[in-house]
């Protein structure tokens, strides 16, 4: 999508690091910055409950 | 331990720098990271073929549908995604009637622009969906 924002295609679009930082750097313009508008966890690590619940008891 | 990643994406990177770095066996582990779409993390999970994913967000979206899966901890509680304009677009007023690209494949439905202007009067932005393609 970034190609497409750099060829005109489209007005705008969600990238993601690094592609934000170029496209900046590039002229295009962020605004606002996501995180003012919504917030959303991501990244990290999922398991099933089973899993979380075998680990967990290891770990005691 | 088998962990499903799913970018190679700064989010994911810590995990690769872990392994690579040894830091995983500094801690007495030692897993074995696979590279794998985020939708096939739950399926995999549930089978045993891993034991953990790097899809929070596909895992979010599961446990809301009833799917015994959680999220154990978060790189981040903060977007890593910017809305990125052209330059002659200065504020979202000037949003209006212009067109945006989203990902169809996002679990994440707050990730497309449409969502963030919903509850907005920027409603009138076309958005195109582009189909996701990742390199293997």
């Amino acid at each position: 999508m970034y190609v497409a924002l750099k060829a005109g295609t489209i007005d705008a679009t969600m990238l993601q690091i690094p592609q934000n930082f170029l496209a900046v750097d590039e002229g295009f313009v962020s605004s606002p910055p996501a995180p003012t508008v919504y917030r959303a966890v991501q990244g990290g690590l999922t398991t099933t409950e089973g899993n979380h619940q075998r680990t967990t008891r290891a770990g005691d | 331990m088998r962990i499903g990643y799913v970018s190679r994406s700064i989010l994911d990177m810590p995990f690769i720098i872990a392994r690579d770095r040894g830091y995983f066996r500094e801690e007495g582990l030692e897993p074995e990271l696979i590279f794998m779409k985020a939708a096939q993390t739950i399926p995999a999970m549930l089978a045993g073929g891993i034991d953990f994913g790097t899809a929070t967000g596909t895992a979010i979206v599961a446990a809301l549908s009833g799917i015994d899966v959680r999220v154990v901890f978060a790189m981040s509680d903060k977007p890593s995604f910017d809305l990125l304009a052209a330059p002659s677009i200065t504020n979202l007023q000037q949003m209006r009637g212009k067109s945006s690209a989203s990902r169809r494949s996002a679990p994440w439905p707050k990730f497309s622009p449409a969502q963030i202007f919903s509850p907005t009067r920027f409603r009138r932005i076309k958005l195109l969906f582009f189909l996701w393609a990742r390199a293997t």
